[in-house]
C-alpha cells in the first residue's frame, strides 16, 4: 500500500439530489471551497462523495424502501451516478455507483490503480480494504457534516450525549444498549409467566395423579369381583372376549335374520366404548327383528279386542236379561202395561166419585144433625113443624141419633178410605208408568249396544257364527291368541338366554377396558409428572433456557457497557491535548482558556449510558464551569470543531482529506480566520474540502492561502439543469 | 507520513479490514470470548448480525423469535400436561344411562 494517503482529484456525477445535468469538478489537492448561496447543491455534491464510498447517507431520511429521495426527480433516466477518482502514490482509484429511481439496489465497480476493477460484493469488500474505515469512522475522522455540529450545539443533554457518542465511535454500543435493556423485560415477564404455568400444571397433575392411583385400585378391585384375575386384565383378554361376542352375535343375527353388521374388535381400550356401543346397538337390532314388535303388538292388541268384545257382550246380555225380567214383574202386578194411563184415569174418576158421595152424606149428616139440636132444643113441640104430623119425639130422636151416628157416618168414612185408596193406587200408577218408560228405554238401548257389540264380536272372529255361538267363539279365539303369546314369549325367553351371555361378556370386557383406560392414564400421567431427580419436560428446558437467554443478555449488556464507557474514556483522553489545543486557537476565549471533557456514566431509563461533561477552565485562576452555561453559540461552534478536528487526528485510515459542510456558523471574523489558519496549516498534508456559503470565509481562505494551494468553484442552481459551476479560479 | 499519524489508542480500522469489516463490536466480542460460556456467544453472534442486518430492531426480533419460540414449545408441552391432567382427572357424574337389561317374559 502507498504511503500516501488517498486524495480526492476528480467528481463526476449527474442525477444525484440536487444535481441534474452532468457536472464534472476536480479538486485541488490542498484546499478546495465549493462556494454558493444556501440550496444551490453544495451538500448534494458533499453527499455525492458519501454516497460513492459508501452507499448511504447518514442524515438523509429515507423517502421509501427504494431510497427514491437519492434521485434526482427530473433526471431523464431517473438514474443517479456518481463518479470519484482518488489519487494517491500508486495512481488513481475509480469508483463508480449508480441507481436508478425505484431499485432497491445500487451498482458498484471500483477499479483499483492496479488496474483490477471489481464489481458488486466485491467490490465493496475492496473498497473498504482501499479506504480503511467504516461508514460510522468516516463521520468522526473525514466528514463534518452540519448535523453533527448542530447536535453538539443544543442544551438538551441527551441529544448532546448522543452527539458526542456519535462523535467518540460508541454509538452503535449505546443502541445495542438500548435494545438488549428493551428485550431483557419480555424474557422476564415470559420466564415468569411460563414458571407460573408449569408450577400450576404439575401441582394439577400430581393432584389428578393421586386421584386416577385410586381410581386404578378400585377398577382393579371391581374386575376382580367380577371373577377377573389380574393375570386377564389386558388387552389380549379384551380382544377375546370381543371375539366371543362377535361369534354369539353373529349367531343370534343368522337365527333372527337381524340385519347387523360384522363388528370390528377394539383396537385399544380407548376403543371398548365405541365397541360397546356398537354392540347394544346390534342386540337392540336383534330383539326388534326377532320380536316382530307390530305383529306382537298386534297380537296383543287383538286379545285385548277379544277380551274387549267378551266382556261387553256378556255385560250386555245381562242388562237385556235384566230389564226383561223387571218388564215381567210389571206386568204381573199392573196387567197390561199399555193400559196404566187407562187404568189411572178410571181410579181418578172413582176418587171423584168418593169425593162427591163424601160431600153428599156431609149434607145429609148436617140436617140430622140440625133436626136433633132442633127436636132436642124444642120439647114442646109434639108435631112436625113442617106437615103438622104427631111426632114421638123420643123415638125420633132415638131414631136420628142412631142414623147418625150408624149410617150416615159409617158411610162417609167408607168413601174417605175409598178415595186414599184410590189416590195411592194412582201414586203407585205413576211410579209403574215411570218405572216402564225407563225399562223400555234401556230395553232398546241396551238391545242397540248389544247389536253393535256382536257386529264388532263377528268381525274378530273368522266365519260365520250365530248370536248364541259368538262368546264361546270369542272366549276360543282368545285361548288361540294367548297360545301364540306363549309360544313367541319361551322364543324370546331363549333368545334373551344368549342375550345375557353376550351381555355378561360385554360386562367383563368394559370393566377390563376400564382398568386399562385408567392403567394408561395413571401410566401417562406418572410419566409426565416425571421424577424430581430429572427436569425431563419440554417446558422446565424452554424455562431453563430463557433464564439461559435472559443471563446471557445481561452478560452482553454488561460488556457493551463497560466497552461503551471504556472506549469514549479512551477516545476523550486520547485526543484531549489536541481538542485543547485547537480550542485555544479557535476559540480564543479571554478567560476561559481550556476545555475539558469527561465521561461518567449515567442511568437513564434503565439503560446505562455515558454522559459528557464539557468543562471550560481558567488557567489565570484554575475555575471551570460547564461550557454549555457560560460560552456562546460560536464558542460552542468552536468546541465542537475542536472535537472534530482532533478526532480527524485521531483514528487511522487511508482517506487523505477531510470534508466540512459550512464550518464557520455563528463564528465571527476572528474566529473565522482561526479555523482558516488551522485549516491552512494542515493543508499540505491534509486536503481540505469546504462547502460554504459564508463569503467572508471564503474570502479568508483566499487571502490566506497562496494562490496555487488551493481551488474555489462557485455554484448555482436551476430546476432544470440542477447544480452546476459557473466560475472557477484559484 | 503526516501527523494523522500519531499513534491512534485502539486498533487499526485498517487492519480489521483483513478479517471482518472492522466494527466496534469486535472489542466486545473478544471479551465476550474471554469470559462467556458458549450459549451466550452464540447469543451474541447472533445478536450482532442481526445489528449488523437491521439495527437495534432486528435485535430485539431476535430475542423476541427466541423467547416466542421457548414459550410456544413450553405451551405445547404444558398442554399435552393440562390434557394429560384434564384425563386424569374425573368427570362430573352425569345422568346413569339406561342399561340394556334382560327382556325375558316371566310366566306369572
Amino acid at each position: 500500500m502507498s504511503s500516501q494517503k488517498l486524495r480526492l482529484a476528480r467528481l463526476r456525477a449527474e442525477g444525484f439530489r440536487g444535481i441534474c445535468d452532468p457536472i464534472d469538478i476536480d479538486f485541488h489537492e490542498q484546499t478546495t471551497v465549493l462556494s454558493a448561496p444556501n440550496g444551490s447543491g453544495k451538500t448534494s455534491i458533499l453527499g455525492a462523495i458519501e454516497w460513492a464510498l459508501f452507499g448511504e447517507l447518514k442524515y438523509q431520511p429515507k423517502e421509501n424502501a427504494t431510497n427514491d429521495e437519492l434521485v434526482n426527480i427530473r433526471h431523464r433516466t431517473q438514474t443517479a451516478t456518481v463518479t470519484i477518482d482518488l489519487k494517491d502514490d500508486d495512481g488513481i482509484a475509480s469508483i463508480t455507483r449508480t441507481k436508478k429511481a425505484g431499485k432497491r439496489a445500487t451498482e458498484v465497480i471500483v477499479r483499483l490503480p492496479s488496474g483490477e476493477e471489481c464489481v458488486g460484493p466485491e467490490a465493496n469488500s475492496a473498497l473498504f480494504r482501499l479506504l480503511g474505515l467504516t461508514f460510522d469512522d468516516f463521520y468522526r475522522a473525514v466528514y463534518l457534516h452540519q448535523e453533527s455540529i448542530r447536535g453538539l450545539l443544543t442544551d438538551e443533554p441527551r441529544v448532546r450525549n448522543d452527539a458526542l457518542d456519535r462523535l467518540f465511535g460508541v454509538e452503535k454500543l449505546r443502541n445495542m444498549l438500548k435494545a438488549l435493556s428493551g428485550s431483557t423485560k419480555p424474557v422476564r415477564d415470559a420466564l415468569n409467566k411460563l414458571e407460573t404455568s408449569e408450577t400450576r400444571a404439575t401441582d394439577k397433575l400430581t393432584g389428578a395423579v393421586g386421584v386416577v392411583q385410586e381410581q386404578w385400585q378400585h377398577a382393579r378391585d371391581e374386575a376382580e369381583k367380577k371373577g377377573l384375575s389380574e393375570s386377564e386384565l389386558t388387552f389380549t383378554t379384551v380382544t377375546k372376549l370381543a371375539q366371543e361376542v362377535n361369534g354369539n352375535l353373529a349367531k343370534l343375527a343368522e337365527a333372527t335374520s337381524a340385519p347387523i353388521k360384522d363388528l370390528l374388535e377394539p383396537e385399544d381400550a380407548d376403543g371398548v366404548d365405541t365397541y360397546s356401543r356398537r354392540v347394544n346397538e346390534a342386540i337392540k337390532v336383534i330383539r326388534l327383528t326377532a320380536t316382530n314388535a307390530a305383529s306382537a303388538a298386534n297380537t296383543a292388541k287383538e286379545i285385548a279386542s277379544v277380551d274387549g268384545a267378551l266382556t261387553t257382550l256378556q255385560r250386555l246380555s245381562g242388562l237385556v236379561g235384566d230389564t226383561k225380567e223387571n218388564l215381567k214383574e210389571l206386568q204381573a202386578t199392573y196387567g197390561d202395561l199399555g193400559t196404566l194411563a187407562e187404568q189411572k184415569k178410571s181410579t181418578e174418576v172413582e176418587v171423584q166419585r168418593y169425593r162427591e158421595a163424601q160431600e153428599r152424606l156431609g149434607i145429609s149428616e148436617r140436617i140430622v144433625q140440625d133436626t136433633l139440636t132442633y127436636m132436642e132444643a124444642s120439647t114442646d113441640e109434639t108435631n112436625c113443624p113442617a106437615c103438622g104430623q104427631e111426632i114421638k119425639r123420643d123415638g125420633l130422636i132415638a131414631r136420628l141419633e142412631g142414623h147418625l151416628t150408624g149410617e150416615i157416618r159409617g158411610e162417609i168414612e167408607a168413601a174417605h178410605s175409598a178415595e186414599i185408596e184410590r189416590r195411592q193406587k194412582i201414586g203407585d200408577l205413576d211410579a209403574a208408568i215411570t218405572k216402564r218408560d225407563r225399562l223400555l228405554k234401556d230395553q232398546k238401548e241396551y238391545a242397540d249396544q248389544f247389536s253393535e257389540a256382536k257386529s264388532i264380536a263377528r268381525n274378530l272372529l273368522i266365519g260365520e257364527v250365530s248370536d248364541d255361538g259368538l262368546t264361546e267363539a270369542l272366549g276360543v279365539q282368545k285361548e288361540k291368541l294367548l297360545q301364540q303369546t306363549e309360544i313367541v314369549d319361551v322364543e324370546r325367553n331363549k333368545r334373551e338366554e344368549e342375550i345375557d351371555t353376550v351381555l355378561t361378556s360385554m360386562e367383563r370386557l368394559r370393566e377390563i377396558g376400564r382398568f386399562l383406560k385408567l392403567d394408561a392414564t395413571f401410566q401417562e400421567a406418572s410419566s409426565r409428572l416425571g421424577n424430581d431427580d430429572e427436569d425431563s419436560s419440554v417446558a422446565k428446558q424452554q424455562i431453563e433456557s430463557l433464564s439461559i437467554l435472559e443471563d446471557g443478555i445481561r452478560t452482553i449488556a454488561d460488556v457493551v457497557t463497560a466497552n461503551a464507557s471504556t472506549r469514549a474514556r479512551n477516545e476523550v483522553d486520547g485526543a484531549q491535548v489536541e481538542i485543547s489545543r485547537l480550542y485555544k486557537e479557535l476559540c480564543n476565549h479571554p478567560y476561559f482558556d481550556d476545555i475539558q471533557i469527561s465521561v461518567e456514566s449515567k442511568v437513564l431509563s434503565g439503560v446505562e449510558s455515558n454522559e459528557y461533561l464539557i468543562r471550560t477552565n481558567s488557567s489565570t485562576d484554575s475555575r471551570h464551569t460547564l461550557a454549555s452555561s457560560r460560552l456562546s453559540t460560536a464558542q460552542m461552534n468552536c468546541v465542537a470543531l475542536s472535537v472534530y478536528l482532533a478526532l480527524a487526528s485521531q483514528l487511522q485510515h487511508n482517506l487523505g482529506f477531510v470534508i466540512l459542510d459550512d464550518p464557520s456558523q455563528n463564528l465571527d471574523t476572528e474566529h473565522k480566520q482561526a479555523l482558516v489558519n488551522i485549516l491552512s496549516r494542515k493543508a499540505p498534508q491534509l486536503q481540505v474540502i469546504i462547502g460554504t456559503q459564508d463569503s467572508e470565509l471564503d474570502e479568508l481562505i483566499v487571502s490566506s492561502a497562496a494562490k496555487e494551494s488551493f481551488h474555489r468553484r462557485r455554484l448555482t442552481w436551476s430546476p432544470i439543469t440542477g447544480s452546476a459551476v459557473v466560475a472557477e479560479d484559484g | 507520513m503526516p501527523e494523522l499519524t500519531s499513534e491512534p489508542k485502539q486498533e487499526s480500522v485498517a487492519d480489521k479490514a483483513t478479517t471482518t469489516p472492522g466494527s466496534i463490536f469486535d472489542d466486545v466480542e473478544s471479551k465476550l470470548r474471554a469470559a462467556s460460556d458458549e450459549n451466550t456467544l452464540t447469543l451474541w453472534a447472533d445478536i450482532r448480525a442481526a445489528f449488523d442486518e437491521g439495527g437495534p430492531s432486528d435485535v430485539k426480533a431476535v430475542i423476541e423469535d427466541r423467547v416466542k419460540h421457548s414459550i410456544l414449545a413450553a405451551e405445547k408441552d404444558l398442554k399435552q400436561v393440562r390434557s394429560v391432567t384434564k384425563s386424569a382427572t374425573p368427570k362430573k357424574k352425569a345422568p346413569a344411562k339406561k342399561v340394556a337389561a334382560s327382556k325375558r317374559v316371566v310366566k306369572k
